[in-house]
C-alpha cells in the first residue's frame, strides 16, 4: 500500500471508530434536565401540601402526573438512557402514584408521614437530577 | 513501505500494556467507588427503616403509614441505584475515550 493510501486509510478507520464511539454515548440531555429540575421542585412543594384536602388540589396533582408521564416518556425515548428511563418510571408508578392515590382515597394524609413521604421522592429526584448532569455536554 | 506496515505494527502492540493499566487502573477506581456506594446506600437504608419502626412504635405513624414508607423507601433504593449505573456507564466511556485518544496520538507520531 502506497504511504497516502495507507494514511487515508487510518484516517478513515480513525473516523469511523470516533463516530461510532461518540453515537453510543448518552449525549446531554437538556430536557431531561429541565424536566427533573422543575418538576422535582413542583413535586416536593405539592407533596407537601397533603395535609390539606385533597380537593384543593385536584388540579395540580392531575397536571403534576401529567407532567412526569411526559418526562418519562422523554427520557424512554432518548438513546442509551434506559437507566434514567427507568428511574422515571419507578418514581412514577411506586413513590407518586401511590402517594396522590392514597391522598385521594384519605383525604387528608398525617404530617409525619408526609415529611417522609416527601424525603424519599426529593432524595430520588437529586438521583435523576445526577444521573442526568453526569451525562458529557 | 514494509518498514513502515511493520513500524506502525510494532507501535501499536506497545501500546497493549499501556491499554491494559489504563482499564485496569479504572477498575480498580471503580470498584472502590461502588463498594463505598453500597455501603453508603445501605447504611442510609437501615437509619430509614429504624427511623419509621420507630415512628410506629411511638404511634406516629400507623401501620399501614409504616408499609407505604418501606415500600417508597424500596423504590428510592432502586432509584439510586440506577443513577450509579447509569453514572458508571459514562464513566466507561470516558476510559474507551482515553483509549483511543492514546492510540490516536501514537499512531500519529509515526505516521
Amino acid at each position: 500500500m502506497k504511504p497516502n493510501a495507507m494514511l487515508l486509510s487510518i484516517g478513515l478507520l480513525l473516523f469511523s471508530v470516533t463516530t461510532t464511539m461518540q453515537s453510543c454515548m448518552a449525549g446531554f440531555d437538556q430536557i431531561g434536565l429541565d424536566n427533573v429540575t422543575n418538576i422535582g421542585g413542583q413535586l416536593t412543594q405539592l407533596m407537601g401540601k397533603a395535609t390539606e384536602p385533597y380537593g384543593k388540589h385536584t388540579d395540580s396533582v392531575n397536571k403534576l402526573l401529567s407532567d412526569i408521564s411526559a418526562a418519562a416518556t422523554h427520557a424512554a425515548g432518548q438513546k442509551r438512557n434506559a437507566e434514567i428511563g427507568k428511574q422515571w418510571q419507578v418514581l412514577s408508578s411506586e413513590l407518586v402514584t401511590p402517594f396522590f392515590n392514597r391522598w385521594k382515597e384519605k383525604g387528608i394524609l398525617d404530617k409525619d408521614y408526609v415529611k417522609e413521604a416527601v424525603g424519599q421522592v426529593g432524595k430520588s429526584i437529586d438521583a435523576i437530577k445526577k444521573a442526568e448532569m453526569a451525562k458529557k455536554k | 513501505m514494509p518498514n513502515k506496515s511493520s513500524q506502525i505494527k510494532a507501535t501499536l502492540d506497545g501500546l497493549d500494556n499501556q491499554v491494559v493499566d489504563l482499564v485496569s487502573n479504572f477498575v480498580k477506581r471503580r470498584r472502590k467507588h461502588y463498594e463505598e456506594a453500597a455501603a453508603r446506600l445501605h447504611q442510609s437504608l437501615k437509619n430509614d427503616a429504624q427511623r419509621y419502626a420507630e415512628m410506629l412504635a411511638d404511634k406516629k405513624i400507623n401501620q399501614e403509614d409504616f408499609e407505604m414508607l418501606i415500600k417508597g423507601r424500596w423504590a428510592q433504593l432502586k432509584i439510586e441505584l440506577l443513577s450509579e449505573l447509569s453514572i458508571s456507564k459514562t464513566k466507561f466511556e470516558d476510559i474507551a475515550g482515553d483509549v483511543l485518544k492514546l492510540t490516536v496520538n501514537t499512531l500519529l507520531t509515526v505516521v
